[in-house]
């Protein structure tokens, strides 16, 4: 196995675990949001424009992952 | 349909104030996580100059790919943070003065008292930002209570402090006529 072979599997692992995590938190603070928030409307905008923008960027480090690979 | 604010909240109990920490106080826990984002753009360049011998290709994108990772992790952490700001409630109604603290996201503590046990509201503002910005904390003694409610670097911590002595005021004499 390679260097650069080894960094990618390194950089999907680490793609992997941190997508895990932060979606994690995100869920709960969400949760915790919807459900002890005053304003429906304010909640709901404010955690899918989060949802929308960390998206983009668990998109953007899947893309760099996948670079380390090749 | 009304949602309650706080669990013991009567469906007709008017509501006189509902106030969050002030935005100043959510802009420097914020700016905490922009420092913490500045960091990796003048420590990773100094580092892959330092060794650059070592410093090829693929060692340098896992450095920028772990830099983003990081980044990630601060966005996460930002929500987090307006999360638990945007949850922190100070509730002034007709009858009671409500305190929710959000400490964390899994503790929330929600303590109440009764505005007839008001004996004393003291509104506080300290430094350059709360004089500036009008923000402060306002005490409340209780009758009894050894320990004093408080309200946080709310906004306009003086009117805060009027509008509780007004209704304890209206309290008491509601109670007068009662008897």
């Amino acid at each position: 196995m390679n260097l650069t072979n080894t960094l990618g599997v390194f950089g999907i692992a680490v793609f992997l675990i941190s997508a895990v995590a932060f979606s994690a938190v995100t869920l709960l603070t969400i949760f915790i949001l919807i459900r002890n928030g005053r304003s429906k409307a304010t909640t709901s905008a404010v955690s899918l424009a989060f949802v929308i923008v960390l998206l983009l960027m668990f998109g953007i480090l899947l893309f760099k992952a996948i670079n380390l690979l090749s | 349909m009304h949602k309650k604010l706080f669990p013991s909240q009567r469906p007709d109990e008017k509501l006189f104030i509902v106030a969050r920490q002030h935005w100043f106080i959510l802009f420097k826990r914020l700016m905490i996580v922009f420092i913490l984002f500045i960091v990796p753009l003048i420590i990773i360049p100094l580092l892959l100059n330092a060794g650059s011998g070592l410093a090829n290709n693929d060692i340098s994108s896992l450095v920028y790919y772990l830099r983003d990772v990081y980044w990630t992790g601060l966005f996460v952490a930002a929500f987090v943070v307006w999360a638990i700001w945007y949850l922190n409630l100070y509730i002034v109604s007709e009858e009671r003065v409500v305190d929710i603290d959000q400490l964390g996201l899994l503790k929330q503590v929600v303590s109440e008292l009764n505005i007839e046990t008001v004996e004393d509201v003291t509104s506080e503002t300290v430094g350059l930002f709360g004089s500036f910005l009008n923000y402060g904390t306002v005490h409340i003694q209780t009758a009894g209570a050894s320990e004093r409610f408080e309200f946080e670097n709310v906004p306009d911590p003086a009117n805060v402090a009027n509008v509780v002595l007004t209704l304890f005021e209206a309290q008491n004499d509601k109670n007068a006529r009662r008897f």
